[in-house]
């Protein structure tokens, strides 16, 4: 059975790389690029840095049902591999949302304080009124498909 | 007992630092009869880590150190096919009874990976 403690992305070499090459890049891009002091020259370097961690997500092992422990990691599995069986945006479209939703997952999977964030965030939103998808939009997207 | 890679890994490396403390004799048996048993398995681990690097590092101007560059798509495989390395469980079991060790002796970094499995630390 795997544990929190046994998932590939808990080892020593993966965590590092989330940490320093994924995750500390996004934060110090996120922060330049949304400073008023920030000049254009540390934007686009920002930009760049941001580009850079996004792409690399796609090195770390996609996560499946096998390679993660949470039920809801679980369950957000199924709802990647649930959308990407309806939605057919452009391919460079659909491989940045898979590269994000992935990041999600795993996020969500081994790192506590993400997940107590992002499970109060779905408790507030199922206690909202939720309007449904299409909502006073009338047109057919072509690239989705039910 | 079944250990992961990693834990072999990590333990082998901090049990040879116990090792070397100034322990009673007995306990350093017994911990010397644990390294020796995870000292195979923590070889080939190693030789696994150290032939990734050779893949997938870059060799320093001065010739002698080849090492993975940081942040790079090369350090995102090295991490990758390492951590497929360290994430699986060694096939052979493991026989030996957990060692115990005064706390105060034993730095926190040290005995973490030690706790669980290896040492019994009883606290001071």
């Amino acid at each position: 059975m795997v544990t929190e403690q046994s998932t590939i992305y808990s080892t020593i070499p993966m965590q590092i790389f989330m940490i320093n090459s994924i995750k500390k890049p996004i934060i110090d891009a996120v922060e330049t690029l949304s400073s008023s002091d920030a000049s254009k020259i540390d934007k686009v370097k920002a930009a760049r840095k941001l580009w850079k961690a996004v792409h690399l997500i796609s090195k770390m092992p996609e996560p499946t049902l096998e390679s993660t422990w949470h039920p809801n990691s679980h369950n957000l599995i199924r709802l990647r591999d649930w959308l990407f069986e309806r939605c057919f945006l452009g391919q460079k479209r659909m491989g940045l949302i898979r590269r994000l939703m992935n990041f999600v997952i795993i996020l969500y999977d081994f790192d506590p304080p993400w997940r107590w964030v992002m499970d109060s965030l779905k408790d507030k939103a199922f206690e909202m009124e939720w309007k449904p998808k299409g909502y006073e939009d009338i047109r057919v997207y072509e690239w989705w498909k039910e | 007992m079944k250990l992961r890679n990693q834990e072999i890994w990590l333990a082998y490396s901090n049990l040879a630092k116990v090792w070397k403390l100034d322990l009673p004799a007995k306990t350093s048996l017994d911990i010397s009869y644990i390294l020796s048993k995870l000292q195979t398995p923590y070889l080939v681990i190693e030789n696994e880590r150290k032939k990734l690097i050779r893949k997938y590092g870059v060799l320093h101007p001065d010739g002698k150190q080849i090492s993975v560059d940081p942040g790079s798509e090369n350090e995102g495989d090295y991490s990758r096919e390492f951590a497929e390395v360290l994430v699986s469980e060694w096939p052979d079991e493991f026989e030996f009874e957990k060692v115990k060790v005064q706390s105060s002796i034993i730095d926190a970094n040290t005995l973490l990976p030690l706790r669980e499995k290896i040492l019994e630390v009883e606290e001071v």
